[in-house]
């Protein structure tokens, strides 16, 4: 029943998209006929009922179906209108409960259940900068929207996980800080889910943080580890509640990130997006004695006998 | 005698059983404790924590420098900076497979964790703490350069203080390394972080002279997520490195017996005195 364009939020934010009218106003109409066919009529005909109402915040939804006014007679048995007041659950956004009234004096609780919302894949994904801000100015911010850009993914659960293992050249087993036996860099870190956001029924745009922590590129540097690169599968999921089974998280998009460690320049590519190179931090310490290794021979050279 | 003998096949068959009910765990490397902890963790659920101490002594490290480095090429011979990591060693312990455990369980199997580590011949002391069904294992002692065991501190003991102001919950664990270090004139890296995640949470954070160790879990919980932390020390290049880590819940023992968090604590405080569950602060 929830299906269509602008599936209501959850998120808070009042201006969420209704249901378009049409698709709810046939929910409505069924409603009204299969009450009045037991309690006053025998059948209700199929007409619309144009519905108007609003989202009110935090799942809340209220709308009022109101027979159309010099459009035909309306049919004996008919209520003039009916209002639902309900809550979307989270995270799927597929379900929703409350109770309805109408006109006639009638009410009752209703649960309404939609296929779950899967994005097609992510859309407009790009390198948007470095962390500079959170101390940590070697992960490559990388910024995408949900597909497709239309439909209002507010208040919906993604997160990340790997479905498989990569590669961490960098990695060495002896070096419990790297991670001991059990590296932890071939999947993706993981975390909560993210709750997107929406403004005026436009999704936000969410972000992806790819690359080696500053004190994970200083650490491989300075034991001769670099050049490297860590590798990792990553799928994006989105939580449904119900559709196709509770609780699923469903796979939208799969990406190959990569964290580009060189002796003075990092690197992250987030599936067929790329940073640019940052030159960052200072090189190990072999490469720096050679020059001033150099100076120091030719000053002696110059200064000698 | 026809009775006797279905008594015995009955205790063998029993014994049978409760060896079967569990599984042997078991790690061979620089930090075998810490990845037992890890293992444990992943089966039950349960954040469990996992800090070093600062080895000096000899015999707790190792030169792993030919082994570890890339770029010995670029060095005259023996002149490569050291790579010194702490002495592999190995522990095995045995514990009920993933399932429903409670926290009064992993308690003990911790506290066996840590009696096991402290009795070999490499590696520290520790205590475990016990906290709203986290569990940390914090070291206490270990033996100076002369080998005597000597009263060893944490570095995540060390009070940090931190401007409160808004920040992502990144920013504020990478402020509390940089903290750490400001401190303690050691290097503390954030080796790995669910970035992506912690980028995300934001919060008014702050330290005022409080242990890391509260500052971190204060941070942590308070986003939402169950996180856990890792730190390790290596000796060479001397750095404390620190993973924080997601935790996976196990729907059939997350959170099983909240009722049990002082029980847990308490009923295992007595068999093995030297390394009590305590309650955190």
């Amino acid at each position: 029943m929830l299906v269509s364009a602008g599936g209501p939020r959850r998120d808070g934010n009042p201006d969420g998209g209704l249901p378009q009218p049409r698709t709810l106003g046939y929910a409505v109409m069924g409603s009204v006929r299969r009450r009045n066919s037991t309690r006053r009529a025998p059948t209700c005909p199929g007409n619309l009922y144009p519905v108007t109402g609003q989202y009110t915040g935090n799942g809340h939804f209220s709308v009022t179906a109101t027979y159309p006014s010099g459009t035909s007679v309306q049919p004996i048995g008919c209520a003039d209108s009916i209002t639902y007041v309900g809550t979307i659950a989270e995270p799927g956004c597929d379900t929703a409960t409350g109770s309805w009234s109408n006109s006639s004096g009638l009410s009752g609780s209703f649960s309404w259940v939609q296929a779950c919302q899967v994005p097609t894949g992510e859309a407009n994904s790009v390198f948007a900068g470095w962390d500079d801000a959170e101390g940590q100015p070697t992960l490559a911010i990388f910024t995408q929207y949900l597909a497709p850009t239309t439909f209002d993914w507010g208040g919906r659960q993604v997160s990340e996980t790997s479905p498989q293992p990569g590669e961490d050249t960098c990695w060495d087993s002896t070096v419990p800080a790297l991670g001991g036996p059990k590296n932890p860099t071939l999947t993706v870190t993981g975390g909560s889910p993210i709750v997107m956001a929406s403004q005026n029924g436009v999704t936000t745009s969410y972000k992806d943080l790819v690359g080696a922590t500053a004190d994970l590129v200083k650490f491989y540097r300075r034991v001769g580890k670099t050049p490297c690169h860590i590798f990792v599968y990553q799928a994006m999921q989105i939580a449904c509640d119900t559709v196709p089974k509770p609780n699923a998280l469903q796979t939208f998009a799969n990406n190959q990130d990569d964290s580009i460690i060189n002796q003075t320049t990092v690197q992250g590519v987030r599936g067929s997006v790329k940073s640019d190179f940052r030159l960052w931090g200072t090189p190990a310490p072999s490469v720096t004695l050679v020059p001033v290794m150099s100076v120091l021979l030719f000053s002696a050279t110059l200064g000698g006998p | 005698m026809k009775s006797a003998i279905v008594l015995v096949l009955g205790i063998v068959s029993a014994i049978a059983a409760a060896q079967s009910s569990t599984t042997t765990l078991s790690a061979n490397s620089a930090a075998p404790l810490g990845d037992l902890a890890d293992q444990l963790q992943d089966m039950y659920g349960y954040v469990i924590t996992y800090e070093a101490p600062k080895y000096v002594y000899a015999g707790d490290v190792e030169d792993v420098t030919l082994a570890v480095r890339r770029d010995l090429d670029k060095y005259p011979p023996g002149k490569a900076p050291k790579v010194v990591v702490p002495m592999a060693h190995s522990l095995t312990i045995d514990a009920v497979p993933a399932g429903h455990v409670s926290s009064a369980y992993v308690a003990k199997i911790l506290q066996q964790l840590v009696q096991i580590e402290m009795s070999g011949t490499v590696g520290g002391r520790y205590r475990v703490e016990f906290n709203e069904n986290e569990f940390h294992i914090v070291p206490t002692a270990i033996r100076d350069v002369d080998g005597n065991w000597i009263e060893h501190r944490s570095i995540l003991d060390t009070p940090i203080s931190i401007q409160k102001k808004d920040r992502s919950a990144l920013a504020m664990i990478t402020a509390i390394c940089r903290a750490l270090e400001a401190s303690t004139r050691q290097d503390v890296g954030l080796m790995s972080v669910p970035a992506s995640f912690l980028h995300s949470v934001t919060g008014a954070w702050g330290a005022d002279h409080e242990p890391a160790r509260d500052v971190l879990t204060r941070v942590l919980r308070d986003t939402g997520a169950k996180l856990s932390w890792r730190v390790e020390y290596i000796p060479s290049p001397s750095t404390y490195a620190m993973r924080i880590a997601a935790v996976q819940d196990r729907a059939d023992s997350a959170g099983a017996d909240k009722d049990q968090q002082n029980a847990g604590a308490a009923e295992h405080t007595s068999d093995d005195a030297s390394a009590p569950v305590v309650p955190n602060r």
